[in-house]
């Protein structure tokens, strides 16, 4: 068993790693902290936020905000001057958050009262206002970003129905509470999504890219067969309301085999597809995603992602990993070097064939096991991010399915508008 | 906004066949400008460019002036042929919300193969002075003048 993860030194402050790093964005650099320490907010800041104007109403697979009517209403997440997001989901449990305050005028993130930028809430497009036909609100049908829609037509994994779920997630715990308290569906009807996708789109800019993705299902003929069914009846049913073969779209879904991946790029208007392999190494991927390690394994999802390649083509075709989860204890790394040295290694052996690979920053959330961790160093962060960002660049591969306005939670991807 | 522009300026930026130009840098120090039609001033002082390609060199110049607090500058010919410059910094890259889509309507309304990625709202620093006659550098104040000796030489 691994001693648990002590920095050799004092970690960094944001100001310091920006000096460190004068290539790297700071506005990206700021979104990477406050997206690892979280973000709260003053009674002042909240104060600004208006729910005629403002998102302040989210049902994610993995957080909800504003679902009562009598919960107060905080702003779903952030934008930054250049246009970089900051996805600011609730942390009730962060020890060290950011700051936003409102302060002459301005709304500001601000790291122990000194103000670092200025920050916009992302505004509320018109379609969750209205309700399908079927009587659904539409908020609780798809999810805005400030360019992409997300939407969760499942919101279970059947991987921790044996407790075999990813130790970092919580989608589990989640949606049995907001089964519970709101009555919150297993799975979206693809009509309720279909008109929900017609209504948003007709706002004139609004949307650029539809996210789809969900838990793992992991029944049917073969693996993930009535997953793959359950996403081409969505898919079909959101592609009625375009004029084009295919539409801008991302599925990030379990690792379909070949047949399966030509049946869903044939049979639907998906433009690009991920499947998160979570940890590049196979002895943590064991221990931290164990229903995954057995379904279909480790090398099996690397082979099938390069293999999805060939039907997707090259740029259409990521993974995600959640950057920094490898450090988690007591099995994962204990130096950040080693860490990024392996996890570099393995995203060039996927980008080399063709696969981009992108992160997510580490958040140890609420009803996750690993709850109680503690993410990595924002140097770390940065590494990692501008290593992601250089392996791109040297293969030849572009960010742009999952880049800062097409998805805006890479850290990595933002770095790619230069 | 508190950058005082010379009333001219803003005259020139307000006619329509005046001639637009911002002048970036790439990644290398390489200059690049571009004419961007759409340059104009909103009511904070502010000036206001429609980029309309996303991966277009100009539009990742001006990504890395607002990440690295870069200058930029702006040069406009009126229609009397009298130019300005000014240089400026990105302050914000809209690329959603309310001001965003209400330039997004008016850009497909007057040009519907155009698509909108950007509104950069970029902050007037300093005019420069521009020597209308372009013969000049407009550089010499204070300065040895440079007079060829034949010049001078008695007929």
């Amino acid at each position: 068993m691994n001693a648990p993860y002590k920095p050799n030194t004092q970690p960094l402050s944001y100001r310091e790693v920006v000096a460190k790093y004068p290539a790297v964005s700071p506005f990206v650099i700021l979104k990477a902290d406050a997206q690892r320490r979280g973000v709260t907010y003053t009674a002042a800041a909240l104060a600004q936020a208006d729910p005629a104007r403002h998102l302040t109403q989210v049902r994610s697979i993995f957080h909800a905000i504003g679902e009562k009517a009598s919960e107060i209403r905080i702003p779903a997440s952030l934008l930054l001057r250049d246009g970089t997001s900051i996805l600011s989901g609730p942390r009730p449990d962060a020890d060290d958050p950011y700051v936003v305050d409102f302060i002459d005028g301005r709304l500001v993130i601000t790291d122990h009262g000194e103000i670092l930028e200025e920050v916009d809430y992302w505004h509320k497009p018109d379609y969750v206002e209205r309700f399908t036909s079927a009587g659904t609100p539409m908020w609780q049908v798809a999810t805005p970003r400030p360019q992409r829609l997300d939407i969760n037509p499942y919101s279970y994994c059947h991987f921790w129905d044996a407790g075999q779920g990813c130790k970092y997630c919580n989608i589990a715990s989640h949606f049995k509470n907001e089964s519970q308290k709101n009555n919150k569906p297993l799975r979206l009807s693809s009509r309720d999504i279909s008109e929900t996708v017609g209504e948003a789109i007709k706002q004139p800019g609004r949307f650029a890219n539809i996210m789809l993705t969900g838990g793992s299902v992991l029944a049917g003929d073969e693996l993930f067969a009535d997953e793959l069914d359950l996403y081409i009846d969505v898919l079909q049913a959101i592609g009625e309301n375009f004029s084009s073969r295919r539409f801008p779209s991302q599925l990030i879904a379990s690792a379909f085999s070949p047949e399966q991946l030509a049946r869903l790029h044939e049979k639907t208007g998906l433009l690009t597809y991920t499947s998160d392999i979570e940890v590049l190494n196979e002895e943590k991927f064991n221990w931290i995603c164990p229903g995954k390690a057995k379904h279909p394994g480790y090398r099996e999802w690397k082979r099938r992602l390069v293999e999805a390649v060939d039907i997707f083509g090259r740029g259409y075709v990521n993974t995600g990993i959640v950057g920094g989860v490898e450090m988690a204890t007591p099995h994962g790394y204990t130096d950040e070097d080693e860490a990024l040295a392996v996890t570099l290694e393995e995203a060039e052996d996927l980008a080399s064939q063709g696969v981009s690979t992108v992160h997510c920053v580490w958040s140890p959330t609420k009803g996750s096991a690993f709850a109680k961790q503690k993410a990595p160093s924002l140097e770390y962060y940065v590494r990692l991010s501008a290593g992601l960002d250089g392996l791109r660049r040297r293969y030849g591969l572009h960010a742009d399915m999952d880049n800062y306005r097409l998805c805006g939670n890479h850290p990595d991807s933002d770095l790619s508008r230069i | 906004m508190t950058t005082q522009l010379d009333p001219r300026f803003v005259a020139a930026l307000a006619q329509p066949d005046s001639i637009k130009i911002i002048a970036t840098a790439d990644a290398d120090g390489t200059p690049r400008l571009v004419e961007h039609d759409s340059l104009h001033l909103d009511d904070d002082g502010r000036l206001v460019l429609l980029e309309t390609d996303e991966h277009a060199p100009g539009n990742r110049n001006l990504v890395r002036s607002i990440w690295f607090d870069r200058k930029i500058a702006i040069h406009v010919r009126d229609t009397a042929g009298r130019h300005f410059r000014v240089l400026g910094k990105p302050y914000k890259a809209l690329i959603a919300g309310p001001r965003f889509e209400l330039h997004y309507r008016r850009l497909q309304a007057e040009n519907p193969p155009l698509a909108l990625s950007t509104v950069w709202l970029i902050d007037p620093q300093a005019p420069e002075d521009v020597p209308q006659d372009h013969h000049s550098s407009g550089g010499a104040a204070g300065r040895l003048p440079l007079i060829h000796l034949d010049r001078l030489a008695r007929q």
